[in-house]
């Protein structure tokens, strides 16, 4: 019995920790996709822009990044353990987007999509286009750029999505 | 008593047991990460919080607690946490003051829930840490059964 736990000790303090994680969009400096976050990014055509806030009018694509499913979030205990060994660690995870379609003032109704956050390659898919999260390039699905996107205040955009939909 | 009886009390015996070691070494793995990222010796568990409090809903009670309690205390936290995942894991993993141990995951595991740190993946948790509260699994297989008997007023052994 003693044998074992000193052997799993010293197996577990020869693991390597990861120190130099980059810190990315629902992605934390410590390499863990957090589950609970949620994240709103407006993408447009053109050259790379920074709102404040949602624009009362103009063409852009809303995401509403949704936190993981049930599901997903108890696969986090796997997640989570296998970090601790490297080579192991979770490369990307599912989770809900609301796409809403802004054209000058009419928005579109809410769609409700599957996301696909990556850290290798460092996308995040959506239906049919995907995100650069290094550079914030929005792009289709053949490469193409459609534009950038930024990410916005959350919880205020949230609210102003929330009194557009009702 | 009969047969099946028997063999559904040893499964569950098993299963418990095998889940109390699974969830040790979740633990020990989570100390040590703890202990290399140096919890207890700088200011990243300060950072992680800082963090967190920009993701929660502003007016949630986590931001309450983050801000008046975890945040200025964080290097007892980072302290509390390691030692107490550390205690825990050897505790569960050699049934030794098993419920005792799983008495000290319970408050981690609150506190995490309570500081924002919520969501489905802690409730596999919740459910093991209330069996090993109430089973005497360190008496079916660990430190705790040699230990209460030599020491049978000691009710940490229990």
């Amino acid at each position: 019995m003693i044998k074992k736990l000193i052997f799993t000790i010293f197996i577990l303090f020869s693991l390597q920790t990861e120190s130099n994680e980059r810190e990315l969009l629902l992605y934390s400096q410590f390499g863990e996709f957090c589950t609970m976050c949620e994240a709103v990014l407006l993408c447009e055509e053109g050259e790379i822009k920074n709102h404040s806030s949602i624009p009362d009018e103009g063409e852009f694509t809303l995401y509403h990044l949704k936190t993981r499913t049930f599901w997903s979030q108890i696969t986090t205990i796997w997640e989570f353990f296998i970090k601790n060994f490297e080579g192991y660690e979770v490369k990307g995870h599912q989770r809900p987007v609301i796409i809403i379609s802004v054209k000058e003032t009419d928005w579109s109704a809410p769609a409700l999509g599957q996301a696909r956050i990556s850290v290798d390659p460092d996308l995040i898919f959506l239906n049919d286009t995907k995100i650069n999260r290094l550079n914030n390039q929005w792009m289709d699905n053949d490469n193409k750029t459609l534009g950038f996107c930024h990410r916005l205040p959350l919880w205020e955009s949230i609210e102003t999505i929330d009194n557009r939909s009702n | 008593m009969s047969l099946s009886y028997l063999t559904f009390k040893n499964l569950g015996i098993t299963l418990l047991i095998l889940f109390r070691t699974l969830f040790a070494i979740f633990w020990l793995a989570a100390g040590i990460n703890k202990v290399e990222s140096e919890w207890m010796t700088s200011n990243i568990l300060e950072v992680v919080f800082l963090q967190r409090l920009t993701e929660l809903p502003p007016d949630s009670f986590a931001v309450l607690y983050l801000s008046n309690f975890a945040i200025p205390l964080h290097q007892l936290i980072g302290w509390i946490v390691t030692l107490g995942e550390l205690y825990s894991a050897i505790g569960l993993l050699v049934g030794l003051t098993t419920r005792c141990s799983a008495a000290v995951s319970l408050f981690i595991i609150f506190n995490f829930a309570i500081g924002g740190y919520y969501d489905a993946s802690l409730l596999p948790f919740f459910i093991l840490i209330f069996l090993f509260l109430w089973f005497p699994t360190g008496q079916w297989f660990g430190l705790d059964r040699y230990l209460s008997k030599k020491y049978p007023n000691q009710i940490i052994f229990k």
